[in-house]
């Protein structure tokens, strides 16, 4: 019996836990599932949470940005007004100074027309003088060199009362220039074709005149000045290249004969055109 | 002993699905959850992005306002500079009341040598100004015979005596000496040349004219032997405007 009883206890073992494997089983499943909930569910409960923290955060982050882009919106309205304000700016400093310009540039041309309208030379006869004129002012003087006026190979002409500067010429050429039409088409000779010498028959600087008077310096051989036939008055070097360089083209030169005597006449119509003149100035 | 073991087992099958479902629900709640916080991350970086974006332009904007804010005053707050422009104008009325006589209503040419640019006007009033190019005063000599040119454009009040459309050019002899090639008499054809004086030419006497040239980078400088260059559109409207006897004025 006894030995019966020892064979049947493991057999009792094995038979007991056969019979209570599966609840055991059944247990741990349960226990599992349910260990697997709760971690899912505390999982969700977190994640929920983030989101509920996420979503203030991104009100807050929105509403933020809003205010940044109304900011934006005052200051691109601003630099727009302050630019607008700085292209106005520009453009009248521009209209400033451009018509600034103008009227400087006006004022020289009308400045230099001028000068150049209302000097002439004047030659007195009694003093052998010649001076540079503006407005009725001596503005320099300076004795002529030959005077009176002496003719080369042609007949003395007498002195006209007004003639004018037509042409001036630096050393002056063997030739005058001169255009005209050949064919239809015109042709121009400008002055230095030619082989006629009167290169040194007259000198450096020669003015001549609407007359047959010619003003010149000292020439640069007395034998060919005295064979080219013209009529002249002559000046020194220096006064020659200050009177060439003074004068335009178109300069009046009056010849004041002081030493004849004045006639009434004469001084009368002077003094009436003084008068007329006088009268035009105070009504302008 | 089978009853109760039914009942057991029927308890555990109710716990267990009831313990399923359950995790179906937390799983499923759990996957919305983070979906969600997948999309609320993805729009909180866009509008930090946005705003990162916004605080940099603001950023440029400032700094913009502040350049400009920081020019010089582009008005002069001395208004001397104003008083010297009324000082001018009436200087330049003064002037035109004295020319008056002479220029009012008279159409004119002036030709500033020194600026190297030419004005129509008629009375006091620019019909066109162009750049031009005068005589560039250069003096040439000959060494051969001595002669000597100096290539200036004189200063006065020349007339415009003649004008002419496509005109020949009879080459001077500085021009060949310039050159460095042999002089042909004065009467031979080969001085003849077309198209040096451009389309249109006015003759002021002398010599000296107004012409076209060929290359036009030269106005604007002294580049002539004498002559008054001038370019070929305004040209052709000083041809067509300035009958013969206008008045030029050479100045400088």
């Amino acid at each position: 019996m006894s030995m019966d009883k020892n064979r049947d206890k493991p057999e009792l073992a094995a038979g007991r836990l056969r019979r209570f494997a599966p609840a055991a089983a059944a247990l741990v499943l349960l226990a599992a599932i349910n260990a697997l909930r709760v971690r899912l569910k505390s999982s969700a409960l977190a994640n929920r949470r983030q989101v509920q923290a996420l979503s203030q955060n991104l009100d807050d982050a929105q509403d933020a940005l809003a205010d940044e882009q109304s900011l934006l919106d005052l200051k691109k309205d601003e630099l727009s007004h302050a630019k607008s304000a700085v292209l106005n700016l520009t453009r009248s400093r521009q209209a400033l100074y451009e018509s600034g310009f103008e009227l400087q540039e006006q004022e020289r041309i009308l400045q230099k027309q001028w000068e150049m309208l209302s000097t002439y030379l004047q030659i007195d006869t009694a003093s052998g003088k010649i001076s540079v004129m503006r407005s009725g002012q001596a503005l320099e003087t300076y004795p002529i060199h030959d005077f009176p006026p002496r003719a080369f190979g042609r007949e003395a002409a007498p002195l006209p009362r007004i003639v004018r500067i037509v042409s001036k010429e630096r050393y002056a050429a063997p030739e005058r220039g001169k255009s005209e039409e050949v064919n239809g088409h015109l042709e121009w000779q400008p002055p230095q074709v030619g082989t006629s010498a009167r290169a040194n028959a007259l000198g450096e600087f020669v003015m001549f005149t609407n007359s047959a008077l010619i003003l010149h310096g000292p020439p640069k051989s007395a034998k060919d000045h005295a064979a080219y036939p013209h009529y002249c008055l002559g000046l020194s070097w220096p006064v020659a290249r200050r009177i060439y360089k003074e004068s335009f083209i178109g300069e009046k030169i009056w010849i004041a004969d002081r030493s004849a005597p004045k006639t009434p006449a004469k001084a009368k119509k002077r003094r009436a055109t003084a008068r007329v003149r006088r009268r035009l100035r105070r009504r302008r | 002993m089978r009853h109760p073991s039914r009942v057991l087992w029927g308890l555990w099958l109710a716990a267990f699905a009831a313990e399923a479902v359950a995790v179906a629900v937390w799983s499923a709640r759990l996957q919305k959850s983070r979906g969600q916080i997948s999309v609320l991350t993805e729009k909180f970086s866009r509008v930090n992005r946005e705003r990162a974006a916004a605080s940099g332009q603001i950023k440029a904007q400032s700094q913009e306002m502040k350049f400009l804010q920081s020019l010089p005053n582009l008005l002069p707050k001395d208004k001397g500079y104003l008083r010297t422009q009324r000082a001018i104008a009436e200087e330049v009325e003064v002037l035109r009341r004295k020319l008056s006589g002479r220029l009012r209503g008279r159409l004119y040419v002036v030709v500033d040598a020194k600026a190297e640019k030419l004005y129509l006007e008629r009375g006091f009033r620019i019909l066109m100004q162009a750049d031009c190019s005068v005589g560039r005063g250069e003096l040439l000599i000959d060494r051969k015979t001595g002669r000597r040119w100096r290539f200036t454009t004189p200063l006065g009040e020349f007339h415009v005596l003649a004008k002419a459309a496509d005109p020949l050019w009879r080459k001077p002899d500085w021009a060949y000496v310039e050159e460095g090639k042999p002089i042909p008499p004065p009467d031979s054809p080969k001085r003849l040349v077309s198209g040096e004086l451009g389309a249109y030419l006015l003759s002021l006497g002398d010599g000296y004219l107004i012409h076209g040239v060929k290359d036009e980078k030269t106005l604007g400088r002294p580049a002539s032997h004498g002559c008054v260059h001038l370019g070929a559109a305004p040209l052709k409207q000083l041809y067509e405007t300035a009958p013969v006897g206008t008045p030029v004025f050479i100045i400088e």
